[in-house]
């Protein structure tokens, strides 16, 4: 790696945590986390203390038995839209209950993403705070410096949030094995994160275009979240209006990164490494944009 | 190190229908302290932000020691600035910042560090290391702004309006500081104060409206615009008058009242202003006349306000 970027990215992690900014972050991305967990969890612990149940095993039956009803799958298949033999795959053969976790928590990644990564360049543009860094090094060193320092608050926090999390679930909750619990949460932690870096990137492009670090946390959020409204609603409209079936228009969800999130979580290899491959593209895609803006424009 | 330490060709910015810079070509001369002089808008903020690339000129190259500024990275180290209004992130103390322009510059953490300090020693900063750029007065952050130009050897040195809005001894610190670093650098310096331009620099270059309008040494500049402002005991006889403006050396006369007026000079170089003043004394002397004053006229305020379409009220005493 240029040595450029590493150092401008240290110092911007840096920067951001003696402003608060990172922090903010930090805390945004821990409190969702874990309020998201506790959901889960607190059932399951109420199970636990007051249905008089004296094991574990006996605890992670009933649960089995719960997660496992035709209830439980119909909705898990509805959330993701994927097929019966995915959702199986998720609640049967992986520990349901962190499959839980995750599926919530991907939905909510590409929302902190943009809160933790909106300022890549756009505050720094406006106060004409990168003078002194152009005079020393090129304008992609700064762009990829301040991407990868954003990037770097993301992994920090949700490798801090899972293991937690995975923590909690083998020593207090118990109901499953460690060694399951930890397989999981690792792949689960390479999909958060790998959603996250199309978002990143979103916001890097967006960041590099405008002069306000408030405008660029606008137009993130409003894009991140008004894509996927529109698409729904486009998606809707088609299939009354055209008389389609449900599911013929989902390839507009493919357009975005927000189509393929639950396929990183997918138990079929091929699926799952095409997602990969669409958040790369996806990363790839805005990041030559962003750089192309940063590049072209005056700071 | 070639004998051009800048060369600007067809440089044009436009920023939407503004046009800041119109077709600039300039060469400027390794190892002079440079002045850069223009009234409000006449584009050098502009050229010296193309210059370092915070700009992107719409037309037009700048070389700086050969190399175009496009490539940053090849002359990194070898140029540096103090821009007039880039800011220092406010949340990290000085020197962290500092040390980190200096390890862009290509120095090691520690030499970075000790490089660091060391600029802020020679802007007499030194207790200013840990704190934060926001603590700082105006004058202390444009000190700072300055040592950050002064870090390594760079070999051309682009300073725009480093004294504005300084107090008098800060202003004159900078002066001195400017005119000790100009031994084997190249100092393309900036400013509205036109006598502090004349005082240290010895090439200038007017620009107006985007435009260079004259390029030269102070000395082609100044003495080609010479001139001396007299006040009498009693009127300008015209005879006098006569006499002094078929003189070879005049290039006219301007009657200010009944007992002022300017006297215009042509000089071929400064050695002729002696000249110059002992033919005005016998001048006048000859026709009986007795000068109250002479006031030597700022001569590049003079050439600056006649190229810029200004009036000049003024000079200094002599």
């Amino acid at each position: 790696m240029n040595s450029h970027i590493g150092l401008i990215a240290l110092y911007s992690m840096r920067f951001a945590m003696r402003t608060g900014g990172g922090i903010i972050f930090i805390m945004v991305l821990l409190t969702v986390g874990f309020s998201i967990a506790s959901l889960f969890i607190s059932p399951v612990e109420s199970l636990l203390t007051k249905s008089g149940v004296s094991s574990a095993e006996t605890v992670a039956e009933t649960y089995r038995m719960i997660s496992t009803s035709d209830t439980i799958k119909g909705a898990v298949a509805w959330i993701t839209g994927a097929d019966q033999a995915q959702s199986t795959y998720l609640i049967t053969e992986k520990p349901a209950l962190l499959s839980a976790i995750l599926l919530f928590l991907l939905m909510f990644i590409p929302y902190t993403t943009c809160l933790g990564a909106f300022n890549q360049t756009a505050g720094d543009i406006g106060n004409r705070g990168f003078r002194y860094l152009l005079l020393r090094t090129e304008r992609r060193n700064i762009f990829f410096g301040r991407f990868l320092g954003a990037v770097s608050f993301t992994v920090i926090s949700s490798i801090f949030t899972m293991a937690v999390v995975a923590l909690y679930l083998q020593f207090k909750v118990g109901i499953y094995p460690g060694l399951a619990i930890w397989l999981w949460s690792s792949q689960g932690l390479l999909a958060i994160l790998a959603l996250s870096l199309p978002y990143a990137a979103l916001c890097a492009w967006f960041s590099a275009a405008l002069d306000s670090a408030f405008g660029s946390l606008a137009i993130c959020l409003l894009v991140t979240g008004f894509t996927v409204l529109l698409i729904t609603l486009f998606q809707s409209v088609g299939t009354v209006s055209l008389n389609m079936k449900p599911g013929d228009l989902n390839w507009l969800q493919r357009l975005t990164p927000w189509g393929w999130k639950y396929e990183l979580l997918s138990g079929k290899i091929e699926t799952r490494s095409l997602a990969y491959l669409a958040m790369a593209g996806f990363t790839g895609l805005f990041l030559w944009l962003g750089l192309r803006t940063f590049e072209k424009r005056d700071l | 190190m070639s004998e051009i330490a800048v060369r600007i060709t067809n440089l044009s910015k436009k920023f939407s229908r503004t046009v800041a810079l119109d077709n600039v070509s300039l060469n400027i001369p390794a190892r002079t302290l440079y002045g850069m002089l223009g009234p409000n808008g006449a584009g050098k903020t502009t050229l010296f932000g193309v210059a370092a690339g915070f700009l992107k000129a719409t037309a037009g190259e700048i070389e700086v020691q050969g190399i175009n500024v496009k490539n940053i990275s090849a002359l990194r180290g070898r140029m540096s600035m103090l821009p007039q209004d880039a800011s220092f992130q406010s949340g990290i103390p000085v020197i962290d910042q500092l040390t980190l322009f200096a390890r862009l510059n290509g120095f090691d953490a520690p030499a970075a560090a000790k490089a660091a300090a060391d600029a802020l020693e020679l802007v007499g900063l030194p207790d200013v290391a840990k704190k934060n750029a926001r603590a700082l007065s105006h004058g202390m952050l444009k000190r700072v702004a300055l040592c950050q130009a002064f870090i390594g050897h760079a070999e051309v040195i682009f300073l725009d309006e480093p004294t504005a809005g300084l107090d008098p001894d800060n202003a004159r610190r900078i002066r001195e500081l400017v005119k000790a670093y100009k031994k084997d650098r190249t100092i393309i310096f900036s400013s509205h104060n036109l006598q502090e331009v004349q005082q240290i620099c010895d090439h200038v270059c007017i620009l107006h409206k985007g435009r260079v309008m004259e390029c030269g040494t102070m000395d082609h500049l100044t003495s080609s615009s010479f001139l001396l402002r007299v006040t009498l005991d009693r009127p300008l006889a015209s005879a006098a008058e006569g006499e002094l403006s078929a003189h070879p050396l005049v290039a006219g006369i301007v009657r200010e009242d009944d007992l002022s007026f300017q006297l215009k000079l042509n000089l071929e170089n400064p050695g002729q202003k002696t000249d110059a003043m002992k033919m005005l004394y016998e001048v006048l002397g000859r026709h009986g006349l007795f000068p109250r004053s002479v006031n030597e006229g700022a001569s590049l305020e003079a050439r600056f306000l006649e190229i810029t379409g200004g009036k000049f009220d003024g000079g200094s005493s002599s």
